[in-house]
C-alpha cells in the first residue's frame, strides 16, 4: 500500500519536471525494479545509482545518502522547504551541506530514492552526476555578486557551465571524477587552486572594450596525492568558457588513465605530460569544437534585484552576542545599505525546522534566496542593514545566531566515521570537542581568530585538510597494543589565487588528545612568533617540523588502558574502537 | 576491509591508510596491462615488493570504487608492487632503471590483469 502511494505521489511529481528529469528519473526508477527482480547484478544497479548521486551507508543494506547538488550554492524558498520535507521524511530530520555546496540526506530506503530524485526535481534540484565519474556540483564564491572586491559576478557563468555538462554525453563516463570552481574576488573563497578546473574572474581592455573573461586553472586537486592547478590560459574571454572548459574535459576524458583508477584524475595527466604539452593538447581540442552560443554577460553586476523587506518586526532590543555577531557574522555588500550574514552552522548541519524557518526569513529579507558556502555555512545576502537587528532577533531562538563564523572555532569536517563508509574515525566528534574544548579554556584573541582547522575522517580529504591552518584526517594506530583512532597533524596549508599550499605533515595524535594539542599549537604560536604580526602559517613553516614534533610529542601518548579506557575510543563512541565496522567503499569525495 | 598502509620506502611512494572494502578472496596475479603514456597500454610483469628489498607475491581483490561501483585493487607487499614492461627477463632489483615501484594499483576492467 504504502509503496502504491509513494509512486501515484512520484508520477505527480514527475508531472511537474522537465522532460529530460522526467525520462531520467522514470528509468532509475526501473533500475531499483530490475535490482530487487534481481535482473539487474548489485554491482551493476551500484555503478547506474552513484551516476543519480546515491550512495551508501556505512553498516547499512539497501539505505542511501543521496547527495542534492546546489550549483554555485544558490537555494531560494520553495527548494529550501523541499530539502526540509526531504530531511523530516528521511534523514532523522537534518539535512548536510558539504564543502562543495550539495546537500547531503541521510537513511533513504532504495525503493524510495527515485521518489527523492522526482520531489527534488519539481523545484529545479538533481542528484544526477552528484557522485560518479562525471563533471560534479560546479561551485562558487558565495560572496559572488555582492562582494565590494569582486571583479564581476560569477554566479550567471558558474550556472552556465553547470548547465553545459549536465547531461553532457562528454561528461558521462570519464576516467575519474572532475570538479569545477569560480572565483570573482581577489580573495580566494572558493579554492580554485584544487580544482580539475578554477576560474578566476577578470578584464580586459581591447579597443575601449572592457571584454570579461577568466583567468583559467587546470590539474590541482587534493586526496592522497594533492597538486596545485597550473594556469591555463591567463584571459579566456567569456564566449570561449564552454569550449575551454568542454576541451579540458574531453582530454580528461581521452588522455586520463582509464587502466589505474588511482591515478585517473586530470592532475596526473597534467603531470605525465607537462603543463605545456598539457595546454597544447587542449587548445588543439578547444580548436575542434564547434563554438557554443553564450548568453551575452557582459554585464559585472548581479541580476538580483534587492528584495522588497515586507513582515519584517520592529528592531527589538538585542543581547551581548549581537555585537559580536556583527563583527564576525555581517558583511557590507557593495550595494550601500544592504549587507550580507553569516549562519555559521556547526559542521554543515541543519534541521528541518530551521531550514523551514529559514524559508520564512529569507522570504521576508533577503528577496527569497540564500548562498550556500563551501565552509558549509549559509549566506543570507541583501539584508537591509536597518533589520540586522530584527534579523538577529529572530535567527537566535533557531540557534542560528552563533557568532564566530570564519574564524577559528567554524571547524570544517566531513562526515566522517559516523556515517561515511571510508571514514576511520570520527571527524565530526573531533570537530564537536574541539569546540567545547576551546569554550572550556576560553580560548579567544584576534591573534588567533582567523586560523581555520578543516578535519577529515580518511585521508581522502573530503574536509580539505590539506589546505587548513591547523588540518586533520583520520587513520588509526596501536598504541599499548590497542588500535586507536588517531589523526594526523598538518601545519600550514593555505591557497591564494593560483597558489595551493599544503600542509607539512606534523605527527600522528591519539584523537581524545587532540583539543589539548592544538591549544598547545596556538600557546606556542603566541610564546614563540617573531611579533605579533607573524602570521600562524608563516609561523608554523619557520620553526619547522623538529619543533613541531619535539613540542607535542607528549600528547602523542596515552595512559596505560586500565588507566583510562576511555582514551582509546573515538569521539562520541561508547564502544572499543575497530576497523571492522566500516563498509564499502563509496568515499563522500 | 583491506588496509593499504605503505611506509616511506626505496620502491614506491608512501600511502597513508587507504581503506577498501574487499568483496572477493585475494588471487595471486602476475601480469598487468598500464598505460605508461596518456593512451598508450602495455603489459606489464608486476611483482610484490617486501620491506626486506625482496619480491613477493602480487594479489587481486575486487573492492567497492566511489566512481564505478566496483574497481579491482592490485596489492603486494609492505613496500608495494614492483613493475617491468613485460618480455624485460631481468631480475628483479630496485637498482634496475627499467624497472618502478607503485603502491597499488586500481583497476577497472578484469582483462587487464592476469
Amino acid at each position: 500500500m504504502a509503496d502504491t502511494l509513494i509512486d501515484q505521489r512520484l508520477q505527480e511529481f514527475l508531472r511537474e519536471t522537465p522532460q529530460a528529469t522526467r525520462e531520467e528519473i522514470a528509468e532509475f526508477r526501473q533500475l531499483v525494479e530490475q535490482y530487487f527482480l534481481g535482473t539487474m547484478t548489485p554491482d551493476q544497479f551500484k555503478a547506474r545509482r552513484l551516476h543519480m548521486g546515491t550512495y551508501g551507508i556505512r553498516n547499512t543494506k539497501d539505505i542511501h545518502m543521496m547527495r542534492i547538488k546546489i550549483p554555485a550554492g544558490l537555494l531560494n524558498a520553495s527548494q529550501l522547504e523541499c530539502l526540509a520535507d526531504l530531511a523530516e521524511r528521511y534523514s532523522k530530520g537534518i539535512g548536510h551541506f558539504t564543502t562543495r555546496q550539495d546537500m547531503q540526506l541521510y537513511w533513504i530506503p532504495t525503493k524510495e530514492t527515485a521518489y527523492c530524485m522526482a520531489q527534488a526535481a519539481t523545484v529545479g534540484l538533481t542528484t544526477r552526476e552528484a557522485c560518479g565519474n562525471s563533471v560534479r556540483n560546479v561551485t562558487a564564491c558565495p560572496f559572488a555578486g555582492i562582494s565590494p572586491t569582486e571583479v564581476f559576478d560569477v554566479t550567471p557563468h558558474a550556472e552556465a557551465v553547470m548547465r553545459h555538462f549536465l547531461r553532457n554525453p562528454a561528461s558521462q563516463k570519464l576516467p575519474r571524477k572532475f570538479k569545477i570552481a569560480f572565483e570573482g574576488c581577489p580573495q580566494d573563497h572558493a579554492r580554485t587552486p584544487i580544482h580539475d578546473i578554477g576560474a578566476v574572474a577578470a578584464i580586459k581592455e581591447e579597443g575601449g572594450k572592457r571584454i570579461l573573461g577568466f583567468r583559467l586553472y587546470a590539474g590541482g586537486g587534493l586526496g592522497a596525492a594533492p597538486m596545485q592547478a597550473i594556469l591555463l590560459e591567463p584571459f579566456t574571454p567569456t564566449t570561449e568558457l564552454l569550449r575551454t572548459c568542454e576541451a579540458i574535459v574531453r582530454i580528461h576524458d581521452r588522455l586520463g588513465d582509464r587502466k589505474n583508477k588511482a591515478t585517473a584524475r586530470i592532475k596526473f595527466v597534467v603531470k605525465r605530460l607537462g603543463a605545456d604539452a598539457f595546454r597544447k593538447e587542449v587548445f588543439a581540442e578547444r580548436d575542434k569544437l564547434p563554438q557554443y552560443s553564450y548568453p551575452d554577460m557582459q554585464v559585472t553586476e548581479t541580476d538580483e534585484q534587492p528584495p522588497k523587506a515586507s513582515g519584517v518586526p520592529q528592531a527589538p532590543s538585542v543581547n551581548g552576542i549581537f555585537s559580536r555577531w556583527m563583527i564576525t557574522n555581517v558583511m557590507a555588500q557593495k550595494q550601500p545599505g544592504f549587507s550580507t550574514v553569516t549562519i555559521r552552522l556547526r559542521l554543515g548541519d541543519i534541521t528541518t525546522a530551521q531550514m523551514r524557518a529559514l524559508s520564512g526569513i529569507i522570504q521576508r529579507y533577503c528577496g527569497e534566496r540564500l548562498r550556500v558556502s563551501i565552509e558549509q555555512n549559509v549566506m543570507l545576502r541583501w539584508v537591509r542593514t536597518e533589520h540586522l537587528a530584527a534579523l538577529f532577533s529572530e535567527l537566535e531562538p533557531l540557534g542560528l545566531a552563533e557568532p564566530e563564523a570564519h574564524r577559528l572555532y567554524d571547524v570544517t569536517s566531513c562526515p566522517g566515521a559516523e556515517t561515511c563508509q571510508l571514514g576511520i574515525a570520527a571527524s565530526r566528534g573531533l570537530s564537536r570537542a574541539i569546540e567545547a574544548h576551546f569554550k572550556d579554556v576560553g580560548l579567544s584573541g584576534e591573534d588567533i581568530e582567523h586560523i581555520q582547522i578543516k578535519v577529515s575522517g580518511c585521508p581522502n580529504s573530503c574536509g580539505q585538510h590539506h589546505i587548513a591552518d591547523i588540518g586533520f584526517f583520520g587513520g588509526a594506530r596501536k598504541v599499548n597494543d590497542r588500535l586507536t583512532p588517531h589523526f594526523q597533524l598538518m601545519l600550514g596549508g593555505m591557497t591564494a589565487e593560483g597558489v595551493a599550499q599544503f600542509g607539512q605533515s606534523v605527527l600522528k595524535l591519539p584523537a581524545r588528545r587532540i583539543p589539548e594539542a592544538i591549544v598547545q599549537i596556538l600557546q606556542l604560536y603566541r610564546n614563540d612568533r617573531q611579533s605579533v604580526q607573524e602570521p600562524f602559517k608563516t609561523f608554523a613553516s619557520r620553526v619547522g617540523l623538529d619543533y613541531w614534533k619535539q613540542a607535542l610529542a607528549t600528547f602523542a601518548t596515552l595512559p596505560s588502558y586500565e588507566q583510562a579506557p576511555e582514551a582509546y575510543r573515538d569521539w562520541g563512541a561508547e564502544t572499543e574502537f575497530s576497523l571492522g565496522g566500516m563498509g564499502p567503499g563509496e568515499c563522500a569525495a | 576491509m583491506l588496509v593499504i598502509d605503505i611506509p616511506e620506502n626505496p620502491n614506491c611512494s608512501s600511502v597513508e591508510m587507504r581503506v577498501f572494502h574487499d568483496l572477493t578472496p585475494p588471487r595471486r596475479v602476475c601480469h598487468i596491462r598500464l598505460e605508461r603514456e596518456p593512451g598508450q597500454a602495455a603489459w606489464c610483469d608486476v611483482t610484490g615488493w617486501s620491506a626486506d628489498g625482496t619480491p613477493c607475491p602480487a594479489f587481486l581483490k575486487k573492492v567497492d570504487d566511489s566512481g564505478e561501483g566496483v574497481a579491482f585493487l592490485v596489492y603486494g607487499g609492505e613496500a608495494g608492487l614492483r613493475c617491468r614492461v613485460s618480455g624485460e627477463d631481468a631480475p628483479w632489483r630496485l637498482d634496475d632503471a627499467s624497472q618502478w615501484g607503485e603502491p597499488f594499483f586500481l583497476v577497472s576492467d578484469l582483462e587487464d590483469v592476469t
